[in-house]
């Protein structure tokens, strides 16, 4: 009879044998266990309000191309009914077929418009570029003034000053002079070097150079976006172009050296300035319009209501 | 005359074995440690890290490009005459090698490409189907790299198109304009106001 307490050293071996294969399928079990529970952790965290993003895309894609709708219907000249009706058509539109886009991903989005909301407006154009400002110098553009947007000048001529002082930069640059309840603010444009210079002032401070952009082209200034761009090149000015308080009225001061054009869109009840003889052009316009926007996924629903005001200073 | 199993015998056994039992721990550590490799293309949390990164891109990439009118330029490159984008090999409608055709194409060849990230663009818009009389979405695709891996992920962005706006490419022609219309892809959809259409740029991506 073999003895079991004493094995043989064969006996011993397959022990060995097994213990091995054993210890070996333990680690690849614990070894797939774990990161099973890791890949089930990781599902299971994820971000449960992942369509947040999604939402917040939908409005801010919404908000820019109807933006881009009422600037495109306020420049076609129509009177402001027209315009108020054309963009109601075209909202309109739009809403189905935000719906249809998002159920394709399994969620609804709604988009409703009340007319009834709709802010209108002016748009005001310089449209002759070859006519130098001073047609509306040292005189008002606009007065009485509660709301402005989208203000653009695209200048193609302005004073050449070098090096100047203050003194030369308030009597002979460009401005465009915001006046407002607390200190009336300037901005005034120049060209220094074959560089365009606007330099900012107020009531009780000399003109500073607050922004620069290299001279190629035509310059734009966007006053109410707070930048200057021209064909090869883009400079934020980082709230350095719109005054701090809001504007009442806007002038333009020096104007004879300078050409091009600009638009500016007011509300309904500022009162444009154009003389007979100016190309300072005054349409109807929509100012604002008020979108109610919703979605709704399985984790989320989102309603905002969006005011759509493209151009609007920060 | 010796005994057979002396003790000194046993304990030279008792090490053979530690050295075995040592390497067939270590074998199976090993083993373990392979069959459990996380790969890009396998099923993991690394993988879910690297799609998460490739939509982020891709959405920042249509995102940016949406800001600064390069996507809708893309969207437009459109020949009239050639019924397909601009640029493309003849008989074709789309790109098979995407690059530096236009401006989007461009930040796609510098950013996914080089990294060897292959991708598909097709566009969705919105026609009216008469024979049904319901509106619906038809699509036409600007890219095709190839056939996405199991591990491809989409991400989109939508564009408003104006009566106004112009092809980008030689036929340089508004969107209402006869020649325009008869031609491009997507059809005016509101004669009332100056919206023309809404496009959904979709691009699907997934590592070579």
């Amino acid at each position: 009879m073999a003895d079991v307490m004493t094995p043989s050293r064969s006996e011993r071996a397959q022990l060995l044998l097994i213990t091995a294969l054993a210890l070996a399928v333990i680690l690849v079990t614990v070894a797939l266990l774990l990161n099973a529970a890791i890949f089930t952790e990781n599902v299971a965290t994820r971000d449960t309000t992942a369509d947040g993003p999604e939402a917040i895309e939908l409005r801010g894609e919404l908000v820019s191309g109807i933006g881009e709708l009422i600037e495109q219907q306020n420049r076609q000249g129509q009177d402001g009914s027209d315009i108020a009706d054309s963009v109601e058509s075209g909202i309109d539109e739009i809403g189905p077929m935000v719906d249809r886009e998002r159920a394709s991903g399994g969620t609804v989005a709604t988009l409703s418009h009340d007319p009834n909301d709709d802010e209108m407006g002016h748009l005001l154009g310089w449209t002759d570029e070859s006519a130098a400002f001073d047609a509306i110098d040292n005189e008002t553009v606009v007065e009485g003034l509660s709301d402005a947007r989208a203000f653009e000048l695209n200048l193609t001529a302005m004073a050449s000053l070098s090096d100047p002082n203050a003194s030369q930069i308030e009597n002979e640059a460009f401005g465009v002079r915001f006046v407002t309840a607390g200190d009336n603010v300037t901005q005034y444009i120049y060209e220094d070097n074959e560089t365009v210079v606007i330099a900012n002032a107020t009531e009780n401070t000399d003109p500073r150079s607050r922004c620069t952009v290299n001279e190629s082209g035509p310059t734009i200034v966007d006053l109410t976006g707070d930048e200057l761009r021209t064909d090869d090149e883009i400079r934020q000015c980082y709230r350095g172009l719109w005054p701090d308080d809001d504007p009442e009225s806007i002038a333009f001061i020096n104007g004879a050296d300078t050409e091009g054009t600009f638009t500016l869109t007011v509300d309904e009840a500022a009162s444009a300035n154009p003389s007979e003889d100016s190309s300072l052009q005054v349409d109807d316009a929509i100012y604002s319009v008020t979108v109610d926007i919703g979605y709704q996924s399985r984790d989320l629903t989102f309603e905002t209501t969006a005011r759509v005001a493209p151009g609007e200073p920060r | 005359m010796r005994p057979t199993s002396s003790t000194d015998d046993r304990g030279q056994a008792h090490t053979v074995e530690a050295f075995i039992a040592a390497l067939l721990l270590i074998s199976g550590l090993l083993f373990a440690m392979q069959a459990t490799a996380v790969t890009p293309l396998s099923a993991s949390t690394s993988n879910q890290h690297i799609e998460n990164q490739q939509r982020a891109l891709a959405g920042d990439l249509l995102s940016t490009a949406d800001e600064d009118g390069t996507l809708k330029a893309a969207a437009l490159y459109w020949n009239t005459s050639g019924g397909g984008f601009e640029e493309t090999p003849d008989g074709e409608t789309f790109y098979q090698n995407a690059g530096s055709q236009t401006a989007f194409l461009d930040s796609l060849q510098r950013t996914l490409s080089e990294r060897r990230i292959a991708y598909n663009i097709v566009i969705r818009y919105h026609v009216y189907n008469e024979e049904v009389d319901q509106p619906e979405q038809e699509r036409v695709t600007m890219v095709r790299m190839g056939q996405p891996s199991d591990n491809a992920v989409t991400a989109s962005r939508t564009i408003t198109l104006s009566e106004t706006d112009r092809l980008t490419g030689e036929d340089d022609c508004q969107l209402t304009d006869s020649d325009c219309a008869a031609s491009f892809y997507a059809p005016n959809f509101d004669a009332d106001s100056q919206f023309y259409n809404r496009l959904e740029v979709r691009i699907t991506t997934w590592r070579m």
